[in-house]
């Protein structure tokens, strides 16, 4: 898992375009979204959800499933992990 | 009344002006704005509070920086006696201030994006009203900038399915709420909505210089 977790805090950082943010900075418990993490916006977390259709084939009909799911890069890859189509390679 | 500040960060903030402007807040507002990892969410947020201060400043309100706090609900609040908001996108940050209504505002800055990629946030209706937009991506940006103006004026934020939002063209509602909308056109490569809880009075705009 915590190989997958690095994996997708890159995808991540990438889908953001977060060319301001060393990857080592961000723990995987860090908030994506508030004061004390990467300072996520809305616009950040719809980025997300195509991330997660785009490299997990997980499609958000309805974005309130993924409530409580963005907190962390932990608790989204757990989402992803539960919820994909085809199996990932930690 | 209503009054918008807002500026350009410029692209490169050396140390030493950072740290000038940082030593205008008081020790706990300092640490509430470098906190955020992000250098370029720490110089929005600084830029944020120096308009808002700028704002307090020129019409003589009195503010005791101790008292800002962030509601329950996350909104910021400052002073029972007045209301305000910002928002940060890009190199844009805008600051409302009103002393008797209840104001949110959201600044984007347009990227390219696939519009029907981000499909699921809206409502059907929504969706294909704007892919039948000569300019979609303008379209999405407006709604959602109505939408994330009402919410964060009514402090609800992320919490609120934005699909379920109903926008008209001067206001947006959901559960009984309204929130009058106008668009601010200040910059072409932005897009700027305001929101407040009773129809519109006249707003007064300034670009402001801060660095």
């Amino acid at each position: 898992m915590e190989t997958f977790i690095e994996q997708l805090k890159v995808q991540l950082l990438d889908q953001l375009n977060l060319t301001d943010v060393q990857p080592e900075s961000v723990g995987f418990d860090d908030p994506l979204f508030g004061d004390d993490g990467l300072g996520l916006d809305s616009i950040d977390s719809l980025e997300i959800v195509v991330l997660l259709d785009k490299n997990y084939g997980i499609k958000t009909s309805n974005p309130d499933q993924l409530n409580g799911h963005m907190e962390s890069l932990r608790t989204l890859a757990e989402f992803i992990w539960a919820n994909q189509a085809v199996a990932v390679a930690a | 009344m209503i009054e918008i500040y807002y500026a350009l960060i410029p692209g490169k903030l050396s140390s030493a002006l950072f740290d000038q402007l940082l030593a205008e807040f008081p020790e706990s507002v300092q640490h509430r704005i470098v906190r955020q990892k992000r250098r370029q969410k720490v110089h929005g947020r600084l830029f944020g509070y120096l308009l808002l201060k700028r704002i307090i400043d020129d019409k003589r309100f009195s503010v005791d920086w101790a008292n800002l706090t962030y509601q329950a609900n996350g909104k910021p609040s400052i002073s029972r006696l007045l209301d305000f908001n910002i928002s940060h996108s890009g190199q844009m940050v805008i600051c409302v201030v009103s002393l008797d209504l209840k104001v949110g505002i959201d600044v984007e800055r347009i990227r390219t994006i696939d519009v029907p990629s981000y499909g699921f946030c809206l409502n059907t209706p929504e969706l294909e009203q704007i892919l039948a937009q000569p300019d979609s991506v303008m379209e999405f940006y407006r709604l959602w900038t109505q939408k994330e103006a009402a919410v964060k004026a009514d402090g609800i934020g992320l919490k609120m399915p934005m699909r379920n939002i109903q926008v008209d063209t001067h206001s947006a509602t959901w559960d009984g709420n309204q929130w009058f909308l106008q668009e601010l056109q200040i910059d072409k490569d932005y897009v700027v909505h305001l929101a407040v809880n009773a129809p519109m009075k006249k707003c007064n705009i300034r670009h402001i210089s801060l660095a």
